[in-house]
């Protein structure tokens, strides 16, 4: 079978119907003039589609009004057993399926909800500069070391650093931890 | 003409809805009596044997008058009677193919000692001389490339050909897309034909 006959199967069929609109049945009809393999094809579908129509119809038998009757009173006495919110379920939903499709779809959203917020890109919290940033770096320097003045003294006195840097500090002296006089040194 | 019968019948349904939903038994009476023998005939026909048909018809409208009060009649009572029919035939499958897979795994042999599964062969009443006597050759073999239709394509072709429904209402009935109606009708009709070849070339 040729590329444009495969294209034009499908419309075939809806040809056979009588239900393709005008533009394409124009192209159909012109097509099947000059391919004779869908011009089977078109017989064949229709009558398929005539055989299909003409099946032999069936009837109920007999006794169907009489059993119906009988199953519709038992389904009233069953269902006027149930309790009233069972049988306001009922009368919103017809199939068990159709009573937890609102259920699915509560879920569906809520899973979609958390699949977005978890993709979703990260907002930074605006910036937020702590007062101690805009002080001066000199005005940092003087909280630490009086914080470290304050620690040292509850230290003991026998603590060799702390008491060199509170020398160092009281007499603004910028000398270095290695410069310890000789009698400073004997007292080790 | 067509048209002005169709808008009779609508509004004829819509009034019997209407007094069905205040349990007029007689309302519902003439529900059954004009619904009854199309129902069934498609049951039939979905379901390749009438064992179960008639059950199943019955079984529509017990669900029908159960569930009057929730027809809002957004559809014609004809697309909620066929869709109602739908459904159970699908239940009825899905309930078949799970006691199939039950009994496959059960037991290796049938009582005959034969083996059992998919592989089984088993007698196929289609073929029956009587059934293919009943009616003409050919809706015979229609028939018989019919039972061996996926069910999804079975139900479009019949309600399509069998019923005279559109496209638009077999989309409402099975709740499907106008397009996917269209495709299965062709598929459908595609695997009639591979089925019924030998026959088409002799006619």
């Amino acid at each position: 079978m040729s590329n444009p006959c495969k294209n034009f199967r499908p419309m075939i069929s809806e040809h056979s119907d009588g239900l393709l609109p005008p533009a394409q049945s124009s192209q159909v009809e012109s097509h099947l003039a000059e391919c004779a393999s869908c011009r089977t094809f078109a017989q064949e579908m229709k009558v398929i589609s005539q055989g299909v129509a003409a099946l032999p119809r069936r009837q109920t038998s007999a006794a169907f009004d009489t059993v119906l009757a009988a199953r519709l009173a038992e389904a009233q006495r069953v269902a006027a057993a149930k309790p009233a919110w069972r049988r306001a379920l009922d009368n919103l939903f017809f199939t068990p399926q159709q009573a937890l499709r609102p259920g699915l779809a509560v879920c569906g959203v809520a899973a979609a909800m958390g699949v977005a917020v978890f993709f979703s890109p990260h907002i930074a919290p605006p910036a937020i500069t702590p007062p101690q940033a805009q002080t001066d770096d000199g005005a940092m320097v003087a909280q630490c070391i009086e914080q470290h003045r304050s620690d040292v003294s509850a230290q003991p006195l026998d603590d060799w650093s702390a008491q060199n840097l509170s020398q160092q500090f009281d007499s603004k002296a910028p000398a270095a931890p290695s410069a310890v006089s000789l009698s400073e040194e004997a007292n080790f | 003409m067509a048209t002005a019968q169709v808008m009779r019948a609508g509004f004829a349904d819509s009034t019997l809805i209407e007094r069905c939903r205040r349990r007029d038994e007689a309302a519902f009476a003439e529900v059954v009596a004009r619904y009854k023998n199309k129902i069934y005939n498609y049951v039939c026909r979905m379901m390749g044997n009438d064992d179960d048909a008639e059950d199943i018809t019955q079984e529509v409208f017990i669900r029908m008058y159960q569930s009057l009060g929730s027809f809002r009649q957004q559809s014609s009572l004809n697309t909620w009677v066929f869709r109602i029919a739908s459904n159970l035939c699908i239940d009825h499958f899905r309930r078949r193919k799970k006691h199939q897979a039950i009994a496959y795994s059960l037991d290796e042999t049938d009582d005959t000692g034969e083996r059992a599964g998919p592989d089984r062969e088993v007698p196929d009443a289609t073929y029956e001389p009587q059934r293919l006597l009943a009616s003409s050759e050919m809706s015979a073999q229609i028939e018989i490339a019919l039972t061996h239709l996926p069910d999804k394509l079975r139900s479009v072709v019949l309600l399509y050909d069998l019923e005279e429904m559109s496209y638009e209402e077999i989309a409402r009935v099975l709740e499907i897309p106008v397009g996917t109606v269209k495709s299965r009708l062709f598929n459908a009709r595609l695997q009639l034909r591979k089925r019924l070849s030998d026959y088409l070339n002799q006619e």
